[in-house]
């Protein structure tokens, strides 16, 4: 395994310096709108250091005295945002308020400065920096009364819907909307959720996209750089966010993941360990089973997972990137597996908790947003499918899939997947004033994907 | 739908010969008097019904035809009878009200009125057509007949309505007997309603699929015209065209008219008989329970709506950012309530849940209500439910799953899994205070599933002033007439933004 040796910064100053210019703009033009009603709109690539950004900026209008609220559309990202503020700012009062059930983990909760109070609490107090999500302060507003921010900042703003928006928007006059614009797109469980695609009332359009169509002067800013993934993985991203050019922050050779343990094992395990091998030299492996149609929860593609996640850990992976730049055993909670369909997760998760791997995160692509692991192996999208649908093809999920990674991801499909875009792509249906669509922008991105992993195809 | 339960009925189907239930109960509400439309449109004219049949399914149909719909005044004479009895049976129906189960109002209409129509084209052809006529402006100081507006105030309602999960208002004949049939169509294929039929019901000796081909080449359902079928009307209105010589007058026109009216007459009588027969078997499946509730919702928005309309009451041509957002909420609890009746209602609907790992089914081996835990800080009292299952299954720990009888209330979660037998033993606990009817009994056969009937929380309605994000920065440009594709200069269309009083459109 040859690779450049690691440059004395593992940093890309430019790409760091390109980065740093737009965020002090997003600073910027957030301060000038401060006391009237406009927003600014950070768009970012995966890993882009948003919430590092977000809890930054917070700080920033904290230190200026602005009361904020900042919200983000799942619980998961809002605890994670606690934890990331007063990871930089110790001490700042972060009121997180919150639905039964979903409090703070008690660690996060007993840091100085953060709170949960009840939402009539919150008011009562004029909390100045109130955390929550998005429904949450929706419903805190309409029934107690809590509002009155000076800003409010959106985090994840690509995946909060028009209509959730819709209340939250209220609690303040100035916004901040910092999102992903790759990652999947807000999701109905109606049949037919078309009825209003392309009017400007569209409730399912992105809180990005409704400020936008209304206000289309609002400053856009596109953050450059890519933390998260490093230059081997860029690639890839890129098929997701057309016209946005990005860079990886680290410059290759910063990261590296080795295998302790030579492979191949076993016959059995010879497919699974050139696979590792591909993975750990490349950042990249596209493992295909015999082509064919399967169930959704197919069996044999759950086995080949697992006994990836295994044989990994068995063959001691260790890992070094440009923080810890000794090699470090690599965990089973750094390690996940990305899925589509809730009865992929539920097969695996029984799987990895019979194996003793209950340490591993498994869940759908919508639920892995926002997060980052070392190594991922994604249970492609199109895995053993007979057709292909706009489900299966939206760009966001095979996004989310192929950018949570810092070191590697496996991609597990079967053979006939690529043969599913053969010919010419299904008519679909157009609207006016909605540009997106997901099976021909999916179709193109599937397209670009696989001619990219081709060189990384290990056959099982 | 379940992959496995779909490629069973496929071989099944395939096997038989001929459709097979997907349901034993029927789960749409079906009223003893429906009212039947069957619409024909004029080939590339989208907007306009160059046909219109109505009468009570099961009876006779009354035909409207224009002859050239393409004339506001021809068109507007044809579609008027039809609009008065349309008015009139929704008057009808909405006539006699009674009290709500809850609260102490008595608006509730005691029946709503029941379209019934071959296809979803049709409903999307009377939306367009209710569309058209809600807002018709006056031509020259002359208003429109004003069972025209009134009528496409109603078809608007209708079709918007249809898009409530289980509702049925407005059934489209297609959509039910899919809803309740497995066949050998694709989703296209199920369109057709003939088609449909032929798989269900095939000639003695003939396969299912033979049938549905043949019925394929020979049925004609509209809304759409085939070729054939405009290639033929496009010669009669042609001859009726040069005939009446740019006349409107009832009577010259009558005479000239009858051979247009006899064609659509041929192509309206077998899809009425069809309807009235497919109508009919599906009515006689005994209804599920949960068809009187869903239909109660139906009959509220219905009595809303006859209200609405009666007090002088406008819609919008297009929903306010609020409208939506909370329009979508709505029908995504309904989507995920009617769901969760259906399975929890109807064995045949939960199989694909079993199949997919969402529901789990067994006997109950033992219930222990006096468990301790912790819940936060303080210990509580529990119940642990011991259930083994018929087969194998794959449930992750803390999955939560609402036994069907208590689907309404609190879900159990998943403590362990291990194997029993030919099944699994799970062990659930519940997650809230152990009471009288949240807990089976030993020796009980039952159902858990991730299907439950009530949300969370009671969401508030929205402000009605929307935020300045969901508000465009710039005033839209005033709206074009909605009759601006006619002959003569229409006047101005009202502004709804613009008048004095907002409310009075809803």
């Amino acid at each position: 395994m040859t690779r450049t040796p690691v440059a004395p910064s593992p940093f890309d100053d430019a790409v760091l310096a390109a980065a740093d210019t737009v965020q002090q703009e997003i600073r910027r033009d957030l301060l000038d709108r401060i006391g009237r009603e406009a927003a600014v709109v950070a768009a970012a690539p995966a890993g882009a250091g948003k919430s590092h950004f977000v809890a930054d900026t917070i700080g920033m209008l904290r230190g200026k005295g602005h009361r904020v609220a900042v919200v983000a559309p799942t619980n998961e990202q809002v605890h994670s945002l606690v934890e990331r503020i007063t990871d930089l700012h110790p001490g700042l009062p972060v009121a997180f308020v919150h639905a039964q059930g979903r409090d703070l983990s008690p660690t996060i909760a007993a840091r100085p400065g953060v709170s949960q109070p009840s939402a009539r609490d919150a008011r009562d107090h004029r909390e100045s920096l109130v955390a929550a999500t998005v429904d949450k302060l929706a419903d805190a507003h309409l029934r107690d009364g809590l509002g009155d921010f000076d800003v409010l900042v959106i985090d994840e703003a690509y995946q909060a819907d028009a209509a959730r928006y819709y209340t939250a928007a209220a609690v303040a006059p100035t916004h901040l909307l910092v999102g992903d614009s790759g990652q999947l797109d807000p999701f109905s469980t109606l049949d037919d959720p078309t009825f209003w695609r392309g009017g400007s009332e569209d409730p399912l359009q992105t809180a990005v996209g409704v400020l936008l169509r209304n206000h289309p002067t609002t400053a856009l800013h596109r953050l450059p750089i890519t933390r998260r993934l490093d230059q081997r993985a860029v690639p890839v991203a890129r098929s997701f966010y057309p016209g946005h050019h990005f860079d990886a922050a680290v410059v290759d050779g910063a990261r590296e993941l080795r295998l302790d343990r030579p492979g191949p094992g076993t016959r059995g395990f010879a497919t699974v360990d050139r696979a590792l091998d591909e993975a750990a030299a490349s950042g990249w492996a596209h493992v295909t089973l015999p082509g064919g149609s399967v169930l959704t929860a197919d069996p044999a593609t759950a086995d080949l997972i697992l006994h990836l996640v295994t044989r990994l850990l068995e063959r001691g992976a260790r890992s070094r990137y440009e923080e810890k730049k000794d090699f470090h055993p690599v965990r089973p909670a750094a390690i996940a597996i990305g899925v589509s369909h809730n009865d992929q997760k539920d097969l695996l998760r029984a799987l990895l908790d019979d194996a003793g791997l209950n340490g591993i995160a498994v869940d759908t692509a919508n639920r892995l947003q926002g997060l980052t692991y070392e190594v991922i192996v994604a249970w492609h999208p199109l895995a053993g499918a007979a057709v292909t649908d706009a489900f299966h093809l939206d760009p966001g999920r095979l996004c989310v899939l192929l950018t949570r990674h810092q070191q590697a991801c496996i991609v597990v499909g079967r053979d006939s997947d690529r043969a599913l875009l053969d010919g010419v792509p299904p008519a679909t249906p157009g609207y006016l004033g909605w540009d997106p669509d997901p099976v021909l922008d999916g179709w193109d991105a599937h397209e670009s994907v696989f001619d990219l992993l081709e060189p990384h195809r290990v056959i099982a | 739908m379940s992959t496995a339960l779909e490629a069973f009925f496929a071989g099944r189907v395939h096997e038989g010969g001929r459709a097979l239930r997907r349901t034993t109960l029927r789960h749409t509400h079906l009223t003893d008097s429906p009212f039947g439309i069957v619409v024909w449109r004029l080939g590339g004219e989208r907007f306009r019904a160059a046909a219109v049949a109505w009468g009570p399914i099961g009876g006779q149909f009354q035909l409207a035809v224009a002859g050239e719909p393409r004339n506001r005044d021809l068109y507007f004479a044809a579609l008027t009878p039809f609009a008065a009895d349309l008015c009139a049976a929704v008057r009808g129906a909405a006539a006699h009200r009674v009290a709500r189960q809850r609260g102490s109002r008595t608006d509730l209409p005691v029946n709503a009125l029941q379209l019934v129509v071959a296809n979803r084209s049709t409903v999307g052809a009377l939306g367009l057509l209710g569309r058209y006529l809600a807002y018709l402006s006056d031509r020259g100081g002359v208003a429109p007949d004003p069972h025209l507006l009134e009528a496409g105030k109603h078809l608007r309602f209708y079709t918007r309505h249809a898009r409530v999960p289980g509702q049925a208002l407005i059934v489209p004949l297609d959509r039910l007997l899919a809803d309740h049939w497995a066949t050998l169509l694709s989703p296209l294929e199920q369109a057709n309603l003939a088609v449909l039929d032929a798989q269900i019901e095939p000639p003695r000796g003939v396969h299912a699929f033979d049938a549905s081909t043949r019925a394929e080449r020979e049925a004609h359902i509209g809304p759409e015209p085939t070729e054939d079928i405009d290639r033929l009307t496009t010669e009669l209105v042609q001859t009726f065209n040069r005939r009446r010589a740019g006349s409107v007058d009832r009577r010259t026109v009558a005479p000239l008219v009858a051979p247009i009216v006899e064609h659509y007459r041929r192509l309206v009588e077998p899809v009425w008989d069809l309807m009235a027969r497919t109508f009919a078997r599906e009515q006689a499946l005994p209804a599920a329970p949960s068809v009187t509730r869903r239909f109660e919702v139906d009959r509220e928005a219905f009595g809303q709506h006859v209200d609405w309309i009666a007090g002088g009451g406008r819609y919008r041509t297009i929903d306010t950012p609020r409208q939506a957002a909370m329009t979508l909420r709505r029908l995504e609890e309904a989507q995920s309530r009617y769901e969760a009746e259906r399975a929890i209602e109807d064995p045949a609907c939960m199989v694909p849940f079993l199949l997919d790992g969402d529901a789990i089914r067994g006997t109950v081996e033992k219930v222990h209500d006096n468990h301790r835990t912790v819940a936060r800080v303080r210990i509580v009292q529990r119940a642990l439910l011991t259930l083994d299952t018929d087969h194998p299954v794959v449930l992750p720990v803390g999955k939560k799953l609402w036994w069907t009888a208590t689907a309404h209330d609190a879900p159990w979660e998943v403590v362990s899994v291990s194997p029993q037998g030919d099944g699994s033993r799970v062990v659930l606990m519940l997650t809230t205070a152990p009471r009288a009817g949240r807990l089976p009994t030993a020796g009980a056969r039952i159902t858990l599933s991730t299907l439950r009937t009530r949300s969370d929380g009671f969401p508030l309605p929205l402000a009605p002033t929307p935020p300045w994000t969901h508000q465009p920065a710039t005033t839209p440009p005033a709206p074009e007439p909605i009759d601006a594709g006619d002959a003569e200069a229409p006047l101005p269309a009202v502004d709804g933004s613009a008048v004095a009083d907002p409310e009075a459109y809803r």
